[in-house]
């Protein structure tokens, strides 16, 4: 029982009491509105609307849920004031796009390292038409199976990169090839296992991935590419559009994680992200959108770039993450990306003469053994040197003179914390004595080969 | 570009290296165990044998 005011709609207000302590509001000729509890609580039978609230706004003994669409709770503030969403904040709103919880969005999001095209050690922005395997940017690698078919080179054409970029690699096509059965062409980046190794692929446990890019082409159509393992026995081949030519397209494609399968998780590759630029049907295709047994790197039907004369696909923006959304673009310093590059190619480039390399001690008086300590520590240990001319470096002799003309430049022993090389040069060592390498040119270049995957 | 060339290790007396200078003045070298070098050698080619100082 209560005491009632009611508001009729034929007499006016009608009130009726007892003894209860409780007291109800009605309308419409009886129908309760609110009650007010002998503790003052209020209990209202329908929605409630306010201008405004003032605190405390409002309070709730254990768990306050806000409800949309009926009764779908959207957040939820638990007795500890931890706030949970019940959907991922959007990037647009500030958010990570993730649910709270569901990812480790923090850290080394991005496994791809050198996604935004930034670091090219071994070229410095210059066009090369690669062989087999051979590395491009830094972390980059193409694969052909017929040679001169495309050349690669860090922002080729020239055009103005997606917004928040600065660097894109950039494919086009040498001639028009139509592709055998059996050709592959294609560029991809392998990633090392341990930062891969938490993905879990090949357990139950494995974790969905997105990858994300962005993309520019002067053909239009569907393109293909896959992730495949370490020895070709599992591949996941996808496929994305390009609708409009030279356009850059963003593309986001969420791959749950293989449950089976040999996925490495130490030095070795941990995966491999392959970009189809032309790929026939035993040369690594297959149907897009599944895991399958074998070695992929495109789709079946995928547009083929090198299959047009003068067909450009340019990429940035390459990212692969933990989760099933696409979120913004991991942008890491520039020094942090370099040195992540650097554990796959230490490299010295110099920019200008009379710059110290390395410091060691003549062995004769033509031949010297320079060690050069290793910024990063390698994946493994380098097996071979790329330099520049030998007339780009020079030996210094007793009193800080150069010691004749260098003439030989080869690795001698390597490790992963760095390496000794042997200079030979024409005249004008001590044998015992320190000596120094020095540049003699803006382009001197020492790379140690043989740390990619 | 000219052929691999072994080096002999001063200290070790082993032709543990092979180098070469390619067409543009770029220098190459790496371990005789290296797999493109033991590639080059399957195809039937032989290196240059290495200096021997006195």
């Amino acid at each position: 029982m209560a005491s009632i005011i009611n508001a009729t709609t034929t007499n006016g207000v009608a009130i009726s009491a007892d003894n209860s302590g409780i007291l109800q509001l009605a309308t419409n000729s009886g129908t309760t509105a609110l009650t007010l509890s002998v503790a003052q609580a209020a209990t209202f039978v329908s929605s409630v609307t306010a201008t405004s609230l003032t605190a405390p706004i409002l309070s709730s003994a254990t768990t306050l849920s806000l409800q949309t669409n009926g009764s779908t709770t959207a957040v939820t503030i638990d007795a500890s004031q931890i706030i949970s969403l019940a959907n991922a904040l959007p990037v647009t709103s500030g958010g990570t796009g993730n649910t709270t919880g569901a990812t480790n969005y923090t850290g080394f999001k991005n496994r791809i390292i050198n996604g935004a095209m930034v670091i090219d050690q071994r070229n410095a922005g210059a066009s090369v038409t690669p062989t087999n395997n051979q590395y491009l940017v830094d972390r980059f690698s193409a694969t052909l199976s017929q040679a001169s078919k495309y050349s690669v080179q860090q922002n080729a054409g020239a055009v103005t990169p997606p917004i928040g970029f600065i660097n894109y690699l950039g494919v086009t096509s040498l001639s028009a090839y139509s592709i055998l059965t059996g050709d592959t062409f294609s560029i991809a980046q392998a990633i090392e296992g341990f930062n891969v190794a938490d993905l879990n692929w090949g357990t139950t446990n494995a974790q969905t991935v997105t990858l994300s890019f962005r993309v520019y082409s002067s053909l239009t159509g569907t393109f293909g590419g896959a992730i495949n393992n370490t020895d070709g026995t599992r591949g996941y081949p996808f496929s994305y559009s390009i609708p409009v030519a030279n356009t850059w397209t963003q593309v986001s494609i969420t791959i749950t994680g293989d449950t089976t399968g040999n996925w490495l998780k130490n030095n070795g590759n941990g995966l491999k992200v392959n970009y189809g630029l032309g790929v026939g049907a035993t040369g690594g295709s297959g149907t897009a959108g599944s895991w399958q047994a074998g070695l992929f790197v495109s789709a079946t039907g995928a547009t083929s770039v090198v299959g047009t004369s003068g067909a450009t696909f340019y990429i940035t923006g390459v990212q692969l993450e933990k989760g099933s959304t696409a979120t913004s673009f991991d942008y890491r310093p520039y020094g942090t990306e370099l040195a992540l590059c650097q554990r796959y190619l230490p490299a010295w480039n110099m920019t200008a003469v009379n710059q110290v390399i390395g410091q060691g001690q003549a062995t004769a008086t033509t031949s010297a053994a320079i060690y050069l300590p290793f910024k990063v520590s390698t994946r493994v240990p380098p097996t071979g040197t790329s330099t520049s001319a030998a007339s780009t470096f020079y030996l210094t002799a007793s009193g800080y003179t150069v010691a004749g003309t260098v003439s030989t430049i080869s690795g001698q022993y390597y490790g992963t914390e760095g390496a000794e090389i042997g200079i030979g040069t024409s005249s004008g060592l001590v044998g015992g004595n320190c000596t120094t390498l020095a540049s003699n040119a803006t382009s001197s270049q020492i790379l140690f080969t043989g740390c990619e995957l | 570009m000219m052929n691999w060339k072994l080096i002999r290790n001063p200290m070790t007396g082993i032709d543990d290296v092979v180098w070469r200078v390619l067409d543009d003045g770029r220098q190459e070298s790496c371990l005789v165990t290296s797999e493109a070098y033991l590639q080059w050698l399957s195809e039937g080619n032989t290196p240059e044998p290495a200096e021997v100082t006195p």
